[in-house]
Formats: C-alpha cells, sequence, structure tokens
C-alpha cells in the first residue's frame, strides 16, 4: 500500500504538471487562432508570455469583483482576482461533491441490488436520468425565475459583496441552489455507472456458481457481487468529476454568482486570457487530485488492484 | 421422382436468393432499421423545417410583441414579434445538425487514428494513444472549448471543427482499447498464426465488429455534444447571429427572464426534449447494437 500511495502521487503530480502544459497548449491555440482572425492586443502574445504577465496583470474594472476604492486605488491583479472568486466557487463545489457521494453511490448500490424490479425501478429513478440532460444554463435560468417570483430573493446578480462579505452560513445557504444543480447534473449518471457495475458483476462466472450451490440474496449480492464491484461506486465521483465542473462554471455565470466559473467565461468573452488561463487552472485543478483520491480508494478496496498491474499476454507475438 | 422433390431441390436463381437474403435480414433484425427510421425522421422534418418554415423576419409581428403562449402561438411571440415555436424548430435544426456533423467528423477521425495504431499492431503504438487521448481529460472539456472559443469566434463551421476533435480524442481511446482487446480474440490469434497481414487482419476481423459498437458510440455521444454545443451558444460563441441555434435563443430570452419568461422557457424545454429524445434513442442502439442485455442470474 504505501509503494502505491507513493506511486499515486508521483502520477498526481506528472497530472497537474500535464494539467498546465494543456491548459497552456489551449491558450497557445487559441491565440493562434485569434492572430489568424487579426483580433487583440494579445493576439502578438504567445502562451507563456501570458502566464508570465499574470502576477502583475491587471483586470478590467468590468471584470472585477474586488473593490478598488476609488480612483487612486491599483487595480486588482488577476491571481488576487482569482482568490477572492475561489472560496465562492469552493463551496458550491464542496456542496456539490458531498451530496453527490452521499447519494449517487447509495441510489445505484440499491438500485443493482434491487435490479429484479426492473421497470417499475427504471421508472422511480427516470427523473434523475432525465436531469442528467437538463441543460444546465436552462436549468439556472429556471432557479433564477423562482428566486424572484415566488421568494422575492433577488438573485446574485451585481451583488457579489452579498456573498463575500456574508458571515456564518449565510454563503453556504447562497452555494446551495447552484450546488443542486450542478449535482443533478450527476446523479443520474453516478446511479446508473454503479447499477451497471454491479450487474456486470452479477454475471461472472463465480456469482453463477455460488447461486447454483443455492446462495442467493442479499448474502450472495454482498459477499460475492458487491466486493467485486466495488471499482465502480469508488471511482464513479472521479469519472463524473469533468462533466460536474462543466455545468459549474455555466450555472456560476447564468447566475452571476462571484466564482471561478464567471471569471473563465467573463474572460473568454472579454478574449482576456490571462483570466482564462489562472480560472481555467484553478477549476481544473481537481480532476487529477480527485483522480488520484478515486484510484487510491480502488487500490484499497480491491484486492486486485494491488497486484503489479500486467498487460494482458499476447500468446502468439512471437509467431508474427 | 415426384415433380415438386424436384421443384424443391432446384437451386433459385442468383436473384431470388439475393431478395431472400435481405428480406430475411429486414425481417429479422429489424430493429436497426426502426432506430434508423427514427434518427431519420428527427434529421429530416427538423431539415425540412429549416428550409420550409417562414424564417424569423418574415414572421415577425412587431404589434404584438411578447405575446404570451397561447392558441394561435403555442411558444409565444419574442420582443420583435416573432413566433417562437417556428424560431425554435428552425434554431433546433442548427443545434441537431451542428452536433450530428462534429459527432460524425470527430467520430471519423479518431476511427481513424485509432485504425493507424491497429495496422501497426505494436503494444507500445497502443499505450500512446491512450496516454494521448487522456491529455485532454486531465481537463474537463468545457474550459478547453472556452478557451478555444475565445480565440476562434463565431460560426456553424467553427463550432462543428472546435467540438469535433473532442469527440475525435474520445473516440480515438475507446476504438484503441476494442482493439487491444480484439488482439487476443480466437479468430484473431488464428488469423494472426495463419500469418494474415495486419491490413487483411484488421479488415476482415475488425471493422465487422466495429460498426455495432462505434454505431453505439456515437448515438451515446450525440446528445453530450448537442449540449455541450448549446452551453457554448448560450454563454455569447456558437453558431453566430447568421444562424442562431438553440443556446442563442435562449440566452436572448434570458435578458428579458422576469417580463417575458416564456422566450427563455419554451426554446429550453424544446432543447431538453431533444437531448433527452437523442439519449433514449442512443440507449435503444447501443441495447441493440453495442451491448445486448443479458439475463438476469438471481
Amino acid at each position: 500500500m504505501p509503494s502505491a500511495i507513493v506511486r499515486g502521487v508521483l502520477r498526481l503530480i506528472v497530472r497537474l504538471i500535464l494539467t498546465a502544459v494543456v491548459l497552456l497548449a489551449a491558450v497557445q491555440l487559441s491565440l493562434m487562432l485569434a492572430r489568424g482572425q487579426g483580433g487583440g492586443e494579445a493576439a502578438g502574445a504567445d502562451a507563456l508570455e501570458v502566464a508570465r504577465a499574470i502576477p502583475a496583470g491587471e483586470v478590467p474594472p468590468g471584470l472585477s469583483i474586488l473593490e478598488n476604492g476609488g480612483g487612486n486605488a491599483k487595480p486588482a491583479s488577476w491571481i488576487d482576482e482569482a482568490l477572492a472568486r475561489a472560496p465562492g466557487s469552493l463551496r458550491i463545489f464542496g456542496l456539490a461533491v458531498l451530496a453527490a457521494l452521499a447519494t449517487g453511490p447509495a441510489l445505484g448500490t440499491l438500485a443493482g441490488r434491487h435490479r429484479r424490479l426492473g421497470l417499475a425501478l427504471e421508472g422511480l429513478l427516470s427523473p434523475l436520468f432525465a436531469a442528467v440532460w437538463l441543460p444546465a444554463f436552462w436549468g439556472a435560468c429556471l432557479v433564477a425565475w423562482v428566486q424572484v417570483a415566488w421568494w422575492g430573493h433577488p438573485g446574485f446578480a451585481d451583488a457579489p459583496g452579498a456573498i463575500n462579505d456574508a458571515r456564518g452560513l449565510e454563503p453556504w445557504w447562497r452555494a446551495l441552489p447552484p450546488a443542486v444543480l450542478v449535482t443533478l447534473s450527476m446523479l443520474g449518471w453516478q446511479v446508473r455507472a454503479v447499477s451497471g457495475g454491479l450487474k456486470r458483476a452479477a454475471r461472472a462466472g463465480h456469482v453463477r456458481a455460488a447461486h447454483a450451490q443455492g446462495l442467493a440474496g442479499a448474502g450472495l449480492f454482498y459477499r460475492h457481487v458487491f466486493r467485486n464491484a466495488l471499482e465502480a461506486p469508488a471511482r464513479c465521483l472521479d469519472r463524473s468529476l469533468p462533466a460536474m465542473l462543466g455545468t459549474q462554471i455555466l450555472v456560476e455565470w447564468v447566475l452571476r454568482f462571484p466564482g471561478l466559473g464567471t471569471l473563465l467565461v467573463d474572460s473568454a468573452r472579454e478574449a482576456q486570457f490571462p483570466g482564462m488561463l489562472v480560472a481555467g487552472a484553478l477549476l481544473a485543478a481537481p480532476s487529477p487530485v480527485f483522480r488520484f483520491l478515486g484510484e487510491m480508494l480502488h487500490a484499497a478496496t480491491d484486492l486486485r488492484a494491488r497486484r503489479p498491474a500486467a498487460l494482458a499476454p499476447d500468446p502468439v507475438g512471437s509467431l508474427t | 421422382m415426384p415433380k415438386s422433390a424436384k421443384r424443391q431441390n432446384r437451386r433459385r436463381p442468383r436473384l431470388r436468393r439475393a431478395a431472400g437474403r435481405a428480406a430475411g435480414r429486414l425481417w429479422l433484425g429489424w430493429d436497426p432499421y426502426l432506430l434508423l427510421g427514427c434518427y431519420a425522421l428527427v434529421f429530416g422534418l427538423l431539415g425540412a423545417a429549416h428550409i420550409l418554415l417562414p424564417s424569423a423576419k418574415a414572421a415577425a409581428d412587431g404589434a404584438r410583441a411578447w405575446l404570451a403562449p397561447n392558441v394561435s402561438h403555442w411558444f409565444g411571440l419574442d420582443a420583435a414579434g416573432n413566433d417562437l415555436l417556428m424560431r425554435s424548430l428552425r434554431a433546433g435544426a442548427v443545434s441537431l445538425w451542428m452536433a450530428l456533423l462534429a459527432t460524425l467528423a470527430g467520430g471519423a477521425a479518431g476511427l481513424a487514428a485509432a485504425a493507424a495504431v491497429a495496422l501497426g499492431g505494436r503494444d507500445r503504438g497502443y499505450r500512446l494513444l491512450a496516454k494521448l487521448c487522456d491529455l485532454p481529460a486531465l481537463a474537463p472539456g468545457l474550459i478547453l472549448l472556452f478557451i478555444l472559443s475565445a480565440g476562434a469566434g463565431q460560426g456553424f463551421w467553427i463550432s462543428v471543427a472546435l467540438l469535433a476533435p473532442f469527440v475525435a480524442v474520445f473516440a480515438a481511446g475507446r476504438a484503441a482499447a476494442w482493439f487491444f482487446d480484439w488482439e487476443i480474440a480466437g479468430d484473431v490469434l488464428a488469423a494472426r498464426t495463419l500469418g494474415y497481414s495486419r491490413a487483411r487482419l484488421v479488415w476482415e476481423h475488425y471493422v465487422p465488429r466495429l460498426w455495432p459498437r462505434v454505431t453505439a458510440l456515437a448515438a451515446g455521444i450525440l446528445p453530450a455534444v448537442l449540449l455541450a454545443q448549446a452551453g457554448l451558444s448560450f454563454s455569447g460563441f456558437g453558431a453566430g447571429a447568421e444562424a442562431p441555434d438553440l443556446g442563442r435563443v435562449v440566452a436572448e430570452g434570458r435578458a428579458h427572464l422576469f417580463e417575458a419568461p416564456w422566450v427563455a422557457f419554451c426554446p429550453g424545454l424544446m432543447l431538453w426534449t431533444f437531448t433527452l429524445m437523442l439519449a433514449m434513442l442512443g440507449w435503444a442502439v447501443r441495447r441493440t447494437a453495442g451491448e445486448p442485455v443479458v439475463e438476469r442470474v438471481f
């Protein structure tokens, strides 16, 4: 296990570096495309120059949520701006991940256990599956409309202070509607992934043999099926995370939530490459981290994962 | 020998044999044709709607702007007096065709890359392709799409070109994994032992296995591509003002969300309906072609 952790940490470091490289490559390609269309002052720069300019770069007033304190004050830098927005995004992300972890694998396991119910079960879970295909931006529009029309809540538009300066549980309460949307966007997929993994495991030879010997019900399921399909619940979060983050970006932007997603979309609309790079890097960072956690959980729960990985043998490799 | 037995043993003409085989295939495997018909219906009807329905400008009736949904205008009228149902149908056609083209182009490119690796037949090639396909998965696709869109701008073909590489990377990774698994299938091992060339191996043993899985993969990806494309155009990128798609129509409605909520709700509802319909069709295709349902053991 310790060696697996060391290998996992090394892989995590490599993945974080690769994530930065992928983002820089995307920025470089975008700059080249902008240059091809003859657009913008930034078109003359390259991605490394953009990255180097981030600490000293100044955020245009239209994009900043930090109060400048009058005309004489120095405008905020991109890093300050991103750090000021990060807690809001982190709250939404944390709530969504907790909700998804608490419900997705559990519901998926129940659906796998009671798959005998067939169509009735599918009917019960169909709202969750339908929510997966709900356009996130449209769902956020509905939430904004409900907030105003039914609750008289002014929404988040042009009120970043209301979120950043709030105390106690208020910031968490404000992060709840976007977090619910983000969770709903992936919950159905997680349930389906976990129950699908369990259904596949239930068709294995040893399960058939145990069933033929008279073992059935919960005993057979939890002892022989669930334990062999633990990879599905352990890894469903890290696999669904990129889509959850994508939903979060759109939901934040629609609700004008002062988070990193809003910074990314606004920067893209204004062709502010430093803003895109900072927000993109901070939003992409959880992806490798959760992948690492998923791998560790998998290594801890699945005995087969502790063995050294070996590729499938090539029986006729020497013949060809 | 009786005359009827003679007729029974007579070999039927080649044309009749071919027709009989075709009819048998059609009769026994009717579900793929049904699914194909469903897709043709969706895309054909929307394509026809895009061509035949009056354009938004021609249908505009400025005197009755912002009319709520009623019997004569099911989706209501927008700020310029356009009938929202007509507008949404035209925009839906643009969205769906953009998603379909991106899926087809990306899928073809991904398959070509995986087939090139399979022709080489080296483990190292498979591993390299798997690692390359893993790279974009490190950052959520929408982040990369926003960054790229900032430089590329708007346009129908620009959106297709931006979305297709993501489909290609996904398809290449999946196809390479299938090819790698098939390397040790019984018939492939026999063919390799008999000294088949890699090209013949790929053509005769991999391609026939590939079509059902590729169809299922494309059908599964299509609604996700549609959602990503709609999200992009809602945020100000996508097809542009010349050929507005559903994301853009919803974004226009968002500006009047509290005065005239139907301007955002109705096109959004149509988008959700299309996405759900494609997702269910994709599920049916997967169950028919890719992963047929296997009976429950207990």
